[in-house]
């Protein structure tokens, strides 16, 4: 039903920020549906996540209380064509995991009233990592074909990124579909980012290496001089 | 020019960087010291994250340390004997210091234990250099001779057992209180991103009764070995080490260094110290700010674990 482009998205240090296109064709037309709705569900690599909290404890501010959180999507983007209230009813958005907290955990919804889960969503909607975009954000070419730009962010982060389509009618989905496309960081940098990891103890003696060479090149070269 | 740091996850112009080496070099070659308590602030003042900052002070100090430590050694202004004293303490005082910041960092207190140590060590060290060389002006205007203090008294570290001779700086000591010191350096090193040579001077001259004509060179030695290991210690446990960043500002560092080095010739020693010590406050004052001050957000979320 869908098609992505493009399917990877290289990053290099010049990296600004990005965007994918995703087309998707209705192709099953059903007399009975008056008019069809198409909701996009993106998210990104899920991470487990630690959330701490500063209080002031003697005149200083402290890390005081943290919480932990599992598998929470790094990116989420919900696109649809018109509101999701006006789409289907809370039941139905729930059951599809359709919107920010019926998606932001790998199973169950959120409690957005949790201090520590509004200040995730609000955090990551000001970095450009969430959002929720119901007017015309799935933006229909021709009565059966439909376009939506998912923007990515500077700081978005490498690996594989989900793109879950529903297409709605009467409050009723008909019909979906899983596409995916990945992040990838290309050039130097990625290679040190690799290497600091993967041969962590090689990366250590290069780096002390380096230290020793530069500071010997530094004591001839001046000594001469 | 913008470059992007891999490790530190971001874009920096590489002329700031280069000037922040220099500058700090600059400082460094002026006073014979590393220059790490001023280059781990001024990174994180650049919003470098503190763990990395100190990890990658490290890579610095190796480079700035060993430079000066090979023209100390062309002049035989170094005590090997008394600089692998040290570095023995120093090596088990660089593992508990890598495992004290992993520590920290795992239960979140790493950025306030960091900036507490900086502000009590930096008002201390600096407050100290402003009024000792306001004395020290005032004694020469008295035309009084500055004091060199190397009294022969022996004081409770002299009872010690386990003594070592070390021929080179004339001193016959026991080995316990060397240790102690290069364990305190090898500590406070790999948790504050600093080489310690403006601390382990002055413990070496007035604690250990070293001669000044070594301390400065055997301090460079013990300097650059602890922090190599603790380059490669970072880089292992908590991958920290941002190579490109360390690479720009030892290139400004050592140089920045030769040019301070030779201003420091033509200044006076009081004057440098005076203006040195009021700059060591500043920063310190700038860690307690941060600290006190509402910060703009309560929260902080940290991403944890690999890929699920």
């Amino acid at each position: 039903m869908t098609t992505i482009e493009p399917s990877r998205v290289l990053i290099n240090s010049a990296f600004s920020g990005s965007s994918v296109i995703a087309f998707g064709a209705i192709k099953t037309p059903t007399a009975r549906a008056r008019s069809y709705d198409v909701v996009v569900v993106v998210s990104g690599p899920r991470r487990d996540v630690v959330i701490r909290k500063k209080d002031r404890v003697a005149g200083i501010w402290i890390n005081q209380s943290s919480r932990t959180f599992s598998d929470i999507a790094y990116f989420l983007k919900v696109f649809a064509n018109r509101p999701l209230d006006a789409i289907a009813d809370a039941d139905t958005l729930q059951i599809n995991r359709i919107g920010l907290k019926n998606s932001i955990f790998a199973s169950g919804t959120a409690d957005e009233s949790d201090a520590y889960i509004a200040n995730l969503v609000r955090t990551r909607i000001e970095e450009g990592l969430y959002s929720e975009q119901t007017r015309g954000a799935v933006a229909f070419l021709s009565p059966t074909v439909f376009r939506v730009d998912i923007p990515l962010p500077k700081s978005v982060m490498t690996g594989v990124y989900r793109v879950e389509t529903k297409l709605f009618a009467d409050g009723i989905v008909l019909a979906q579909n899983l596409m995916q496309f990945e992040v990838e960081k290309v050039g130097v940098e990625a290679l040190v980012v690799k290497a600091s990891v993967d041969d962590s103890l090689a990366y250590g003696l290069a780096a002390a290496g380096l230290a020793l060479l530069t500071g010997w090149l530094a004591s001839i070269a001046f000594a001469k001089s | 020019m913008q470059i992007y740091l891999p490790i530190a996850d971001l874009p920096i112009n590489i002329f700031v960087l280069l000037a922040t080496g220099l500058a700090v070099g600059f400082v460094a070659g002026m006073f014979g010291v590393g220059g790490g308590f001023l280059m781990t602030p001024l990174l994180i003042f650049l919003d470098v994250s503190p763990s990395v900052a100190v990890a990658t002070v490290a890579t610095h100090i190796t480079a700035s340390s060993f430079s000066g430590a090979l023209s100390y050694w062309r002049r035989d202004a170094v005590d090997l004997k008394m600089a692998a004293a040290l570095f023995s303490g120093g090596l088990l005082g660089t593992l508990s210091g890598v495992w004290l910041f992993t520590t920290l960092q795992s239960i979140g207190q790493l950025d306030v234990i960091l900036s507490l140590l900086y502000l009590i060590m930096l008002t201390a060290v600096g407050g100290l250099m402003v009024v000792e060389s306001v004395r020290s002006a005032l004694r020469l205007r008295r035309n009084k001779p500055s004091l060199l203090r190397r009294s022969g008294a022996h004081t409770w570290i002299h009872g010690l057992p386990y003594k070592l001779r070390f021929r080179r700086s004339k001193i016959y000591i026991s080995i316990f209180p060397v240790w102690g010191t290069g364990y305190i350096i090898g500590l406070i090193g790999a948790v504050m991103g600093i080489g310690g040579g403006f601390l382990l001077v002055p413990i070496l001259i007035y604690f250990l009764r070293a001669p000044t004509a070594t301390v400065i060179g055997t301090a460079a030695v013990l300097t650059s070995s602890t922090m190599a290991v603790a380059t490669v210690l970072h880089a292992l446990t908590n991958h920290l080490v941002d190579i490109i960043l360390a690479l720009v500002l030892m290139v400004g560092g050592v140089i920045g260094a030769q040019f301070g080095a030779r201003t420091a010739q033509k200044m006076s020693a009081e004057r440098l110290r005076f203006l040195l010590g009021i700059l060591i406050v500043g920063v310190g004052l700038r860690f307690g700010y941060e600290l006190i001050a509402r910060p703009e957000s309560l929260y902080s979320i940290r991403n944890v674990g690999s890929e699920s």
